[in-house]
């Protein structure tokens, strides 16, 4: 019997361990959008490329620091969000590309650590094609899991070489 | 004589001189002759199997009679000893429950969450259980119980509801110490739970620093269905009369729920909140007695009377 109770209490103390707490995931939906190379389908690092929101002066993403992928966050009181990559490199004054989400705000409750946000739910993306060459969704469906649902393709003059 | 009668005469001594002849050509069997009888090889056999008691028991049954007894066992008698023995090979084993199979009924009432609610817990309300107590061992068991939630947690922009449900459990409880003192139980036991039940969540906030916006919205009333089991633990001791109370460790997991487009409910009625795989159970019992307890002399006074009849 004691052989017994001591192999319940081991039980019941690894079963204890199995608890979940916090939140393992972003406390809001930002879809993130990583930087790739359309020549060669690899993922590129860019130094040059500024990102800013449409109609604002606020810079999300600054140039002269290399990154190879970034949040974009949505608007959660409209239905669409555009960004303006703007890249700061010599030849290249003036150059910009737009990237246009059109989407579905759903109120979502994730967990009661993480809380509740907006699930977006895109319908229509639309982008210029300047030095862009496609935008890719891995995913239709943006939520706080951290993981990476847009591909932006930029032609590169060689393989291997940054923009 | 005639010359007719000269010839049969003849024919019959030749006849009869070739049957002789043939009669020699025959070999003449040999005669048996019977081994003289004594003593010893009349015994011989009797003295080397006089210690085999199977072929001596084989040798009594067959010269035995037999009748059924009434509790249908059969019974050989000894024609000449007149010894009776009954056939053990229809021999059942004897049931060693202690108590009898309807040993009582139990009614409970769980309290674990008025208490954890005293102390904070934001969900459940209470249950009820029903137990059969067959042997003082197996415990088929019904709990039906109410659960609700309201839950706003610091720090947070939004209000988890999910109004009064129902839920129902059923399972069974082992007592491992089923043929000791019934004052005493150490349970193991399993459960399935159903809730049909509702949530939402109110006051969702939601910012936005890069554009300086925040936005409120709300997830309305959302229908839901989940089921789940649980393994258990513990033990429950008699306070006094046919008062008792335990308390069980509860470990659980969900078995299926209802999907839904705007996430996985927070608090599911009679399982508790999400995430943990633990919780816990402390109920008092009223016992009402189906029938009244065998006492143990008794028992092992039939168990005694029993063998000395074999």
């Amino acid at each position: 019997m004691g052989k017994f109770l001591i192999a319940i209490a081991l039980i019941f103390a690894t079963l204890c361990g199995c608890s979940s707490s916090g939140c393992l995931d972003n406390g809001s939906a930002i879809p993130l959008a990583g930087f790739y190379s359309s020549t060669t389908g690899k993922e590129i690092s860019l130094g040059n490329l500024q990102i800013t929101g449409f109609e604002t002066d606020s810079i999300l993403l600054g140039a002269g620091s290399a990154a190879q992928e970034v949040y974009l966050p949505m608007r959660s009181t409209q239905t669409s969000t555009s960004w303006v990559l703007t890249y700061k490199q010599d030849g290249l004054e003036g150059v910009d590309d737009r990237i246009t989400f059109e989407y579905e705000s759903i109120p979502f409750f994730a967990s009661e650590e993480c809380g509740a946000m907006y699930n977006y739910r895109i319908t229509k993306l639309d982008y210029t094609k300047n030095l862009i060459d496609s935008v890719v969704l891995t995913s239709d469906l943006i939520t706080n899991a951290d993981i990476e649902t847009i591909r932006i393709y930029f032609r590169t003059a060689e393989e291997g070489a940054e923009q | 004589m005639r010359c007719s009668s000269r010839l049969l005469f003849l024919l019959v001594a030749a006849i009869v001189a070739a049957t002789a002849a043939w009669a020699d050509d025959v070999p003449r069997r040999k005669r048996h002759i019977t081994p003289v009888s004594n003593a010893a090889a009349q015994t011989q056999s009797i003295n080397e199997t006089r210690n085999d008691t199977a072929r001596i028991n084989a040798a009594r049954r067959a010269a035995s009679t037999s009748y059924m007894r009434d509790d249908g066992f059969t019974v050989y008698v000894d024609t000449i000893t007149g010894e009776e023995w009954v056939d053990s090979t229809n021999f059942k084993k004897r049931n060693q429950m202690k108590y009898p199979l309807l040993n009582g009924l139990n009614v409970g009432v769980n309290l674990w969450d008025p208490a954890m609610r005293l102390f904070g817990q934001k969900h459940g309300l209470i249950d009820f259980a029903a137990e059969i107590d067959m042997h003082n061992r197996f415990f088929p068991t019904v709990e039906i119980g109410l659960g609700m939630a309201d839950n706003s947690p610091s720090g947070s922009t939004y209000t988890y509801k999910s109004p009064l449900s129902v839920y129902a459990k059923i399972g069974l409880n082992y007592n491992f110490l089923f043929n000791k003192n019934p004052d005493y139980k150490f349970f193991g036991g399993v459960r399935y739970g159903f809730s049909p039940f509702s949530w939402s969540v109110d006051g969702i906030t939601v910012n936005s620093p890069y554009w300086k916006e925040t936005a409120t919205t709300a997830i309305p009333s959302q229908n839901a269905t989940a089921g789940w089991f649980e393994l258990m633990a513990g033990l429950r001791i008699k306070l006094f009369s046919n008062i008792s109370a335990g308390w069980m460790i509860r470990f659980h997991g969900l078995l299926h729920e209802s999907k839904n487009a705007h996430g996985e409910p927070w608090y599911i009625p009679g399982y508790g909140a999400r995430g943990g795989v633990l919780t816990g159970s402390f109920s008092v019992f009223y016992t009402l007695p189906l029938k009244r307890r065998i006492s143990m002399a008794k028992i092992e006074e039939e168990i005694a009377a029993e063998q000395d009849a074999q």
